[in-house]
C-alpha cells in the first residue's frame, strides 16, 4: 500500500463523504476543520511514525491527499 | 482619533498624498509616522506601552534568531570534534538561551496585557473571596493593546518556531506593530502576510484606490445607517430597565427614585438582543471595511475578518467566519500547541485503549475548544459576563460535537443536507444561539442576565411591548421610525447573498464590468449616508464597538 492510499484510508475513516483522490481544496474549501485536523495529525504520526509539528500546519500541506502524501515523505527523510 | 473624523480625513489625505509623491523607499517611513501621529492623539503616555513592546519585541526576535543560527552554522564541525555528552549540552545551552530570550519578549508582552487589561479583575476577585473589596488600579485601556500584544506574540513565537527570519529593519518591525488602519480593532495582523508588503514600493493604482474608497464608502454606510439605526432598539434594554418582580410598582410609586425607569419582558427582550446582533456585526464589519479600503488605497492588504457569519450553520462555522483573525490567532498559538503537544497525544491514546475511537478523537478536542471558548471570551473583557459568554459558546460546540453522530444518523436517511429549507433553518438557530449566549455579556451584571434569560423563555409579557409601541406613537410610527434599518438590511442582506453565493465570494468581482451600476450604487450609499444616516443624541454612530477590546 502507497502513502497516499494508506493516508485515503485515514481520511475516510474521519470523514467517508468526501473523494480524497481528486479533492484539492481539503482545508481552503472548508471540507476539514480544526478537529479534523488533530485527529489526522495523531493518526498520521502513529501510522508512519512522523513529527508533525505546528509549523507544517499550512493549507498547502493537508489541501489534498498528494500534498499529505508529500509531507509524510519529506517528514521521514 | 475615529476613521470618521474630520482629523482623521485630513491626517488619511496628507498621509496619501506623502505616500505616492516622496520615493518609494520612504513609503513605510510615512506609514510610520502616520501611525505614530494616529496613537498620539489617543493619549501620548499611552505609547509606553506600544514602544515597550515593539522594541523588546523586535530585540528577542533578533537575538533568539541570531542565537539559534550561530549554533546551527557550527553544529556540524561541533558535531565532528566534541564528544557526543559536550555537544549536547551545548545545544541544550543555546535553545535554553533562545527560549529565555523569547520567554523574555512574552513576559512584557503579556505581562502588560495581564497588568493593564485583567488586574483590577483578577485581583478584585481574590479580596473579594476572603470578604474584602480591592477599589481596582482603574488604568486606562490603551488604544489597540489587545491587537498589538497579539501581534507581538504571534511574531515572536513565529520567529522561534522557525517560520520565517525577523525583520532586521526596526522602522519596518514598528510599523507591523503600529500600522494604523488596523490599530482600532484589528485584523490582528500576521508578520508574514503584512510585512513583504511594507518592504516593496508601491506604486499609485487607480483601481485599487477606488477600490478602497468604495469599500469605505460601505463600512460607512453599515455603521452610520444600520448600526446608528439599530442602537435605540438596544439602549432600550441597556438602559435604565428595572427588573425587580414588582417593578411596576417601584417605578410609579410617587417620589421613587426608579421614575424614569420601565419595566422589560421576554419579548423586547428577544427584539432588542436581534437588534444588537445587527448592530454589533454592522459596527464591528462596517469599521473593519473601512479598515481595509484605507489599507487598501496604500495598496496594502490586510486579513480578511469577516465571511457573512450570520449565514452560518453552527457555531463552529460562526466562529471561522467572525472575528476570522482572532479564531485564527487562538487556532495557530494556543489551540494546535495544545493539540500537538505528546501530553495529548498520550491523553487520546489512553482514551482510545479504553474507549474506543469515537472518545479518543472527541473528548480531548472537545475539551481544548471549551479552552479555547474561555479564552475568547477572556479577550473581549476581563468580567465575568465575556468569560461566560466565552464558556456558554464552548459549552455548546462541546455537545454538538459530542452528538454529532446522532444527528448525522438522524439526517441522513432524511436527506435533510440538501434541503434549502433546512439550511435556512440551521442559520436561523446558530442565530438564535449566539443571540442567547450574548446576553450574558450585554446584560447590566451575570445575575441581570439569569433573569433575563427566564423572561425570555418564560415571561415575554407583550403588554409592556404593546405599551412601549403605544408611548413610541404607536405601531405605525414606530415602524416608519425604524424604515432606515429595514431599508439598511435588505441592502446588506442583498450584497451578502450575492457575495455568498458568487464564485469570487465578493461583490467587487460582479461589479468589475458593470461601471454604470457601480456609479449607481455609489450614489445611493453616498446619498443613504447623508440622508438617513442617524447620529442620535447621546449616541456616536461613529464609535467603534470592538475598540474597547
Amino acid at each position: 500500500m502507497t502513502e497516499k492510499e494508506q493516508i485515503i484510508e485515514i481520511l475516510t475513516d474521519i470523514n467517508p463523504d468526501i473523494d480524497y483522490e481528486n479533492e484539492t481544496a481539503l482545508i481552503d474549501g472548508g471540507l476539514l476543520d480544526s478537529f479534523d485536523i488533530v485527529t489526522l495529525v495523531g493518526e498520521l504520526n502513529d501510522a508512519f511514525d512522523i513529527t508533525i509539528t505546528v509549523v507544517d500546519l499550512v493549507p498547502e500541506n493537508f489541501n489534498s491527499a498528494d500534498a499529505m502524501a508529500a509531507l509524510v515523505l519529506r517528514l521521514r527523510d | 482619533m475615529s476613521f470618521l473624523s474630520f482629523e482623521f480625513v485630513v491626517l488619511f489625505a496628507a498621509t496619501l498624498l506623502l505616500y505616492y509623491i516622496l520615493p518609494r523607499k520612504a513609503q513605510p517611513y510615512v506609514l510610520l509616522a502616520a501611525s505614530i501621529v494616529f496613537y498620539l492623539f489617543a493619549g501620548p503616555k499611552y505609547i509606553i506601552y506600544l514602544a515597550a513592546s515593539t522594541v523588546v519585541t523586535y530585540f528577542a526576535a533578533l537575538l533568539a534568531y541570531k542565537n539559534s543560527k550561530k549554533f546551527s552554522s557550527a553544529a556540524p564541525e561541533l558535531k565532528k570534534t566534541l564528544p557526543a555528552d559536550e555537544y549536547k549540552r551545548l545545544a541544550r545551552q543555546s535553545e535554553r538561551r533562545g527560549k529565555l530570550l523569547v520567554g523574555a519578549a512574552l513576559a512584557v508582552d503579556l505581562g502588560i496585557l495581564i497588568a493593564v487589561k485583567y488586574l483590577d479583575f483578577l485581583v478584585g476577585n481574590v479580596v473579594s473571596l476572603f470578604g474584602g473589596k480591592f477599589p481596582g488600579l482603574g488604568l486606562l485601556l490603551p488604544l489597540g493593546l489587545s491587537y498589538y500584544t497579539f501581534a507581538a506574540v504571534g511574531y515572536i513565537v513565529d520567529v522561534d518556531r522557525g517560520k520565517y527570519a525577523p525583520e532586521r529593519n526596526f522602522f519596518r518591525f514598528a510599523l507591523y506593530m503600529t500600522y494604523f488602519p488596523q490599530m482600532l480593532q484589528g485584523p490582528i495582523p500576521r508578520f508574514d502576510k503584512t510585512g513583504p508588503q511594507f518592504s516593496v514600493g508601491h506604486k499609485f493604482s487607480y483601481d485599487e484606490f477606488t477600490d478602497g474608497l468604495r469599500l469605505i464608502l460601505w463600512g460607512a454606510f453599515k455603521m452610520l445607517v444600520i448600526a446608528s439605526a439599530a442602537a435605540p432598539a438596544v439602549a432600550y434594554i441597556t438602559g435604565n430597565v428595572l427588573i425587580a418582580p414588582n417593578a411596576a410598582e417601584l417605578i410609579a410609586a410617587p417620589g421613587s427614585p426608579y421614575a424614569a425607569f420601565h419595566e422589560i419582558g421576554g419579548a423586547q427582550l428577544w427584539l432588542g438582543m436581534t437588534a444588537w446582533g445587527i448592530q454589533l456585526y454592522t459596527n464591528f464589519s462596517g469599521g473593519i471595511d473601512i479598515a481595509e479600503g484605507i489599507s487598501e488605497c496604500f495598496g496594502i492588504r490586510l486579513a480578511e475578518n469577516f465571511r457573512r457569519p450570520y449565514f452560518a450553520t453552527d457555531l463552529t462555522d460562526y466562529w471561522n467566519r467572525w472575528h476570522i483573525s482572532l479564531s485564527d490567532w487562538l487556532k495557530d498559538y494556543v489551540f494546535y500547541p495544545m493539540a500537538l503537544s505528546k501530553r495529548f497525544a498520550r491523553f487520546s491514546k489512553f482514551l482510545k485503549k479504553k474507549f474506543g475511537k469515537f472518545i479518543a478523537k472527541t473528548v480531548p478536542v472537545s475539551i481544548l475548544s471549551l479552552i479555547l471558548f474561555t479564552l475568547v471570551g477572556i479577550w473581549h473583557g476581563a468580567n465575568w459576563g465575556e468569560i461566560l459568554f466565552g464558556v456558554f459558546n464552548g459549552v455548546i460546540i462541546m455537545i454538538s460535537t459530542l452528538c454529532e453522530p446522532l444527528f448525522v444518523k438522524i439526517r441522513k436517511p432524511l436527506k435533510m443536507d440538501s434541503l434549502v429549507v433546512w439550511r435556512i433553518f440551521r442559520s436561523l438557530r446558530t442565530f438564535v444561539l449566539i443571540t442567547l449566549t450574548r446576553v450574558i455579556s450585554r446584560a447590566p451584571s451575570v445575575s441581570y442576565a439569569w433573569k433575563y434569560y427566564g423572561k425570555m423563555f418564560a415571561s415575554p409579557r407583550f403588554d409592556l411591548l404593546s405599551k412601549q409601541i403605544s408611548d413610541e406613537g404607536g405601531l405605525a410610527a414606530v415602524l416608519v421610525s425604524y424604515i432606515p434599518l429595514f431599508l439598511g438590511l435588505a441592502a446588506l442582506f442583498t450584497v451578502s447573498m450575492l457575495e455568498e453565493n458568487s464564485k469570487e465570494h465578493s461583490v467587487r468581482a460582479l461589479l468589475q464590468d458593470r461601471t454604470v451600476l457601480r456609479v449607481v450604487l455609489e450614489v445611493l450609499l453616498v446619498v443613504a449616508i447623508a440622508v438617513i444616516g442617524t447620529y442620535g443624541i447621546g449616541y456616536d454612530a461613529a464609535q467603534f464597538i470592538y475598540t474597547q477590546y
